[in-house]
């Protein structure tokens, strides 16, 4: 698959987003972590997101360590509830 | 007469001629095996000796010309190819992360310490001397740069526009310097049961504080993003404890 190709959602699904509205919202949210300028979270592929998943494409191998990290993070908060609720 | 299958071949024999005497006609140059055979047959004049005797001397000294140019060329790969992988033992003179501009030279060496000399390595193994896979444009370079902690925007335009220095990069730089440096004089203790051992064996070498992300400066950035990641060093905090 070519990278100048590749559509929104396919750039979207490379980056272990889904195309639901929640999936984009989910990705603006990770990128405003590095934005200067955040896109506002509608969860909708606007010109603005669009931009941005060709920048974080470009950038996929530490967006996605980035991205990983976090989720590692919330895993570990989720785990550290259960166990104080138990 | 012997066909020579490559310039390998030609420095071969040019090599056994000189450390075999008895070496057949077969496996000598042709230039030589001709101008032997040509004596031999002939009743020479004076003259002609001399003539003949000046014309070996010639392909002789070709001979080693060619000889000595083989040995440049196989040392540099003009002829072979190997794939020569950039160990950083210099400044290097490429550029690196596409747009983003070159480091040119040395960063220089510490008197004093193991690690505070050469440059960080290529992990990466690259053969173009840094990771091209994961920066392949300046953008994968700001975001790692602003994930550790240098404020720089998050876009794909060269950092270093017309060669200007970015001080952020500069930044990093001297903080990797001066972390290096600490670590080297136990200012700044590193784990000493890390999950990656291997990983932080790689904080060694100095940059050149130049402003401009070139290979090492790249090289530099991956190690301490593997750190991170592999070990749970918090890049700020090191260069704080450095200071």
């Amino acid at each position: 698959m070519n990278a100048r190709t590749m559509t929104p959602q396919q750039r979207l699904r490379k980056l272990g987003y889904t195309t639901s509205a929640a999936g984009i919202r989910e990705f603006q949210a990770d990128f405003n972590r590095f934005a200067a300028q955040p896109l506002l979270r509608t969860g909708v592929l606007d010109a603005e997101t669009i931009e941005a998943l060709e920048l974080a494409y470009c950038s996929r191998e530490v967006f996605e360590d980035l991205r990983d990290s976090r989720d590692l993070q919330r895993n570990r908060q989720q785990r550290g509830g259960r166990h104080s609720d138990g | 007469m012997t066909t020579l299958k490559s310039t390998d071949d030609w420095a071969a024999n040019v090599v056994t001629q000189d450390d075999d005497p008895e070496a057949t006609l077969e496996s000598k140059p042709p230039a030589q095996a001709l101008a032997r055979v040509e004596v031999k047959e002939r009743g020479l004049t004076t003259g002609q000796k001399v003539g003949i005797g000046v014309g070996v001397g010639a392909t002789a000294a070709v001979g080693l010309a060619a000889f000595g140019l083989v040995r440049l060329g196989r040392s540099r790969g003009w002829f072979f190819n190997d794939t020569i992988v950039i160990d950083d033992d210099d400044g290097g003179s490429k550029s690196g992360g596409g747009k983003s501009g070159g480091n040119k030279s040395s960063g220089g060496k510490s008197s004093s310490g193991k690690r505070a000399t050469g440059k960080p390595p290529n992990i990466s193994k690259d053969p173009e001397g840094y990771n091209t896979t994961r920066f392949k444009s300046p953008g994968p370079v700001r975001l790692t740069m602003n994930a550790l902690g240098y404020k720089v925007a998050f876009n794909d335009e060269t950092l270093v526009p017309n060669n200007k220095p970015h001080p952020q990069v500069s930044r990093f730089q001297g903080d990797w310097n001066r972390v290096i440096k600490a670590i080297d004089s136990g200012k700044l203790k590193l784990p000493s049961e890390p999950r990656d051992k291997a990983s932080l064996a790689f904080y060694r070498g100095l940059l050149l504080v130049d402003g401009i992300p070139g290979k090492n400066t790249l090289n530099a950035l991956e190690i301490v993003f593997r750190n991170w990641f592999a070990n749970k060093l918090i890049w700020s905090q090191m260069v704080k404890e450095a200071q």
